[in-house]
């Protein structure tokens, strides 16, 4: 049977179809002996078509095909026998539209075969897929979940139709916002890496991921606006609270479907990156230590070498001018002492000087390289730097560019040093403040056409008058462990490159100190 | 400027500091013993301004290295030069059979340690630099007539 491929190759034909192949030979058998051996007039052949049909479905093509010749075949064998060669038109007629009959019922029987073995290639096509998709969903290490975001998208695009244009302010003003639209997500399905992240939880217990999100998670909020935005992709950082309470970081990556009716079933992937974080944080933290300490370290080489170089001169310089006064005072005067005495000191003034300028020199030495630096860039990348200083201060930072002119030519590092001191400064100054209420934005912006200005501006107590009239004097701080020199630091490296550093308090409270910097920076020798 | 100095100790040198009139006059001698010329000079000019002579030396040793010790009435010493310090030039003079004449010590490091130390090698007086003018002019009149 297999090698003549005549039946479906299966193991076994189902009684249904048993006894639908015997009633059809037995239909065709009787059509066969009515037709031959009885006088009716009538295309009674035309009944073959019947059992070409009941046998489809167990036959091949091979198979309909030699079933639809044997009918044919049977059909003029009732024929000539009846008719002989020489018959009646009528039943040569007759005869032909029997024989159409059954060329066509074999032709469209074929061809819905065709059709019918296509869709179950497709099919186990389609199956294997799934299957492939299904393997590497629960085997991944990476964690997937799918999630079913057409509810919140519909959420977020009724927003947009009541005219909702930034996501941001609105969930700003709505605290729920977030809340809501994380009880929008449930959870399809979820894979074992994905239960290991958040802690080995039975599958049940994730159909939402209102436990696993903080309530003020921005990262969950900038997924909303690239929803939102119709973006096809989303990737970010995130943090994400596993059942034993621990906080992880992970790399997050959503792939929107370009079938809006697919949003039902999402991809997300995580990937915990919180050892890498550490680690990286550990490494910010020991490398602004380092910097600090080196600096402080700089700061008191320098002083305690150029007290003792200073000393010399200017003790001579005491001496000199005291006695010059001796020399005066005697009657008559010692004009000649006197002069003496002025050229030393005129000397020793210059000496005084030359010791300033070799070591300002000496510590220019290092040749500040002057760049192109964005300050959108800058921003961004001292944040990443004080990112854990902030997280543990619970402080939020904003960042907001008020024009299209962010880059400026600067040494890099001098205006670095500026922002790590006013940002530090301004979490510092907001330890008393309650903890929603800190925050921190940089706002970029052009003063005018030649200069651009950063504000830093925090949400503390401000300055109290006093200080504001000290802020930049050397050695004036507010803290117990301040050197005072931070802020009197940063205003002599900005304007020596053409640029200010003041502070003021802002109108709608706490403190505002803005730099300003040229489009070009000026270059000393 | 040294030529102009040079005149100027001529002029002197007429008057007070040739070496057998000053034994005459008895005129008091003060060593300053520093490792920078300005100061040096400085404390030479104010040395001279008060009426007394005075003997530089630009180092401990170069003070060890010279013979005419005794006619020093009084000295005045930086703590803290290349070399012996102050305080180790103190403690040989002592170790020194001949009398030491009285020691004004002068530092811009005026930590307690280093003052003890002079102190208790007999010092006469240990002053903080830049020199208080008048503190050092007080010291070296009592010192010249301890």
């Amino acid at each position: 049977m297999r090698s003549f491929g005549l039946a479906n190759p299966k193991r076994r034909l189902s009684n249904y179809e048993i006894g639908a192949v015997s009633f059809a030979f037995l239909l065709a058998a009787t059509v066969f002996y009515l037709d031959t051996f009885t006088e009716i007039q009538s295309a009674l052949a035309t009944l073959y078509v019947i059992t070409l049909l009941l046998s489809a479905e167990t036959l091949t093509e091979k198979g309909t095909l030699l079933l639809a010749g044997i009918c044919i075949g049977l059909s003029a064998l009732s024929y000539i026998a009846g008719h002989g060669l020489h018959g009646d038109l009528a039943a040569a007629l007759r005869l032909t539209v029997a024989v159409a009959a059954m060329v066509i019922t074999c032709l469209l029987i074929i061809r819905n075969q065709r059709a019918r073995l296509a869709l179950i290639k497709f099919n186990a096509d389609l199956q294997s897929s799934e299957e492939r998709y299904r393997t590497i969903f629960e085997q991944s290490r990476v964690a997937l979940w799918e999630r079913d975001y057409s509810q919140v998208r519909a959420l977020l695009m009724k927003l947009r139709e009541n005219g909702v244009s930034d996501l941001h302010a609105h969930a700003r003003n709505n605290p729920e916002f977030i809340s809501d639209c994380i009880a929008c997500v449930p959870t399809v399905a979820a894979n074992a890496a994905a239960l290991e992240l958040l802690g080995h939880v039975d599958a049940r217990n994730i159909k939402s991921m209102r436990r696993y999100i903080a309530q003020d998670d921005a990262t969950f909020l900038d997924l909303m606006v690239a929803i939102f935005n119709s973006e096809s992709y989303f990737e970010g950082k995130g943090a994400i609270i596993a059942s034993d309470g621990t906080t992880k970081l992970v790399l997050l990556t959503v792939g929107f479907p370009e079938d809006v009716a697919n949003f039902n079933r999402v991809i997300v992937g995580m990937f915990d990156i919180t050892e890498r974080e550490m680690a990286q944080k550990a490494l910010f933290e020991a490398q602004a230590e380092l910097a600090r300490a080196s600096r402080a370290a700089t700061i008191g080489a320098l002083s305690a070498s150029l007290a003792h170089e200073l000393n010399q001169p200017l003790g001579a310089l005491v001496v000199n001018a005291q006695t010059l006064q001796r020399w005066l005072d005697r009657d008559p005067p010692d004009l000649a002492a006197v002069s003496r005495s002025a050229e030393r000191i005129v000397r020793d003034s210059q000496r005084a000087s030359d010791i300033i300028q070799s070591t300002r020199s000496l510590l220019g030495r290092r040749n500040p390289v002057i760049e192109p630096v964005s300050l959108i860039d800058l921003v961004s990348e001292t944040r990443a730097l004080m990112e854990g200083e902030l997280l543990r201060s619970r402080v939020a930072f904003e960042t907001s560019a008020a024009s299209d002119m962010h880059t400026v030519n600067a040494v890099r590092i001098e205006l670095q040093q500026v922002l790590i001191n006013l940002i530090t400064n301004a979490v510092q100054a907001m330890a008393a403040t309650p903890e929603e209420h800190r925050r921190i934005l940089v706002t970029i912006g052009s003063a005018d056409g030649q200069e651009v200005s950063v504000k830093v501006h925090d949400s503390g107590p401000g300055l109290g008058a006093e200080i504001l009239q000290n802020l930049f004097k050397p050695f004036c701080t507010t803290k117990e462990s301040g050197l005072g020199m931070g802020l009197s630091i940063c205003r002599s490296m900005l304007e020596a490159r053409g640029g200010t550093l003041t502070a003021a308090n802002h109108t709608e409270g706490g403190a505002l100190f803005e730099m300003t910097m040229p489009i070009e920076a000026a270059v000393h020798e | 400027m040294y030529g102009t100095r040079i005149h100027i100790e001529g002029a002197y040198t007429g008057l007070l500091i040739t070496r057998p009139a000053k034994k005459l006059s008895r005129k008091p001698v003060i060593a300053i013993v520093d490792d920078d010329n300005s100061i040096r000079e400085a404390l030479d000019d104010l040395v001279m301004s008060c009426g007394y002579q005075s003997r530089l030396f630009s180092s401990a040793e170069e003070y060890l290295a010279d013979q005419d010790g005794a006619s020093i009435d009084c000295m005045l010493v930086d703590v803290k030069m290349p070399g012996l310090t102050g305080i180790e030039l103190q403690a040989l003079l002592n170790e020194q059979a001949t009398p030491k004449p009285p020691m004004i010590f002068m530092t811009s490091y005026s930590d307690n340690q280093t003052r003890a130390a002079a102190m208790k090698g007999g010092a006469f007086a240990f002053l903080g630099k830049p020199v208080d003018f008048g503190q050092l002019i007080q010291c070296l009149e009592k010192a010249l007539k301890h």
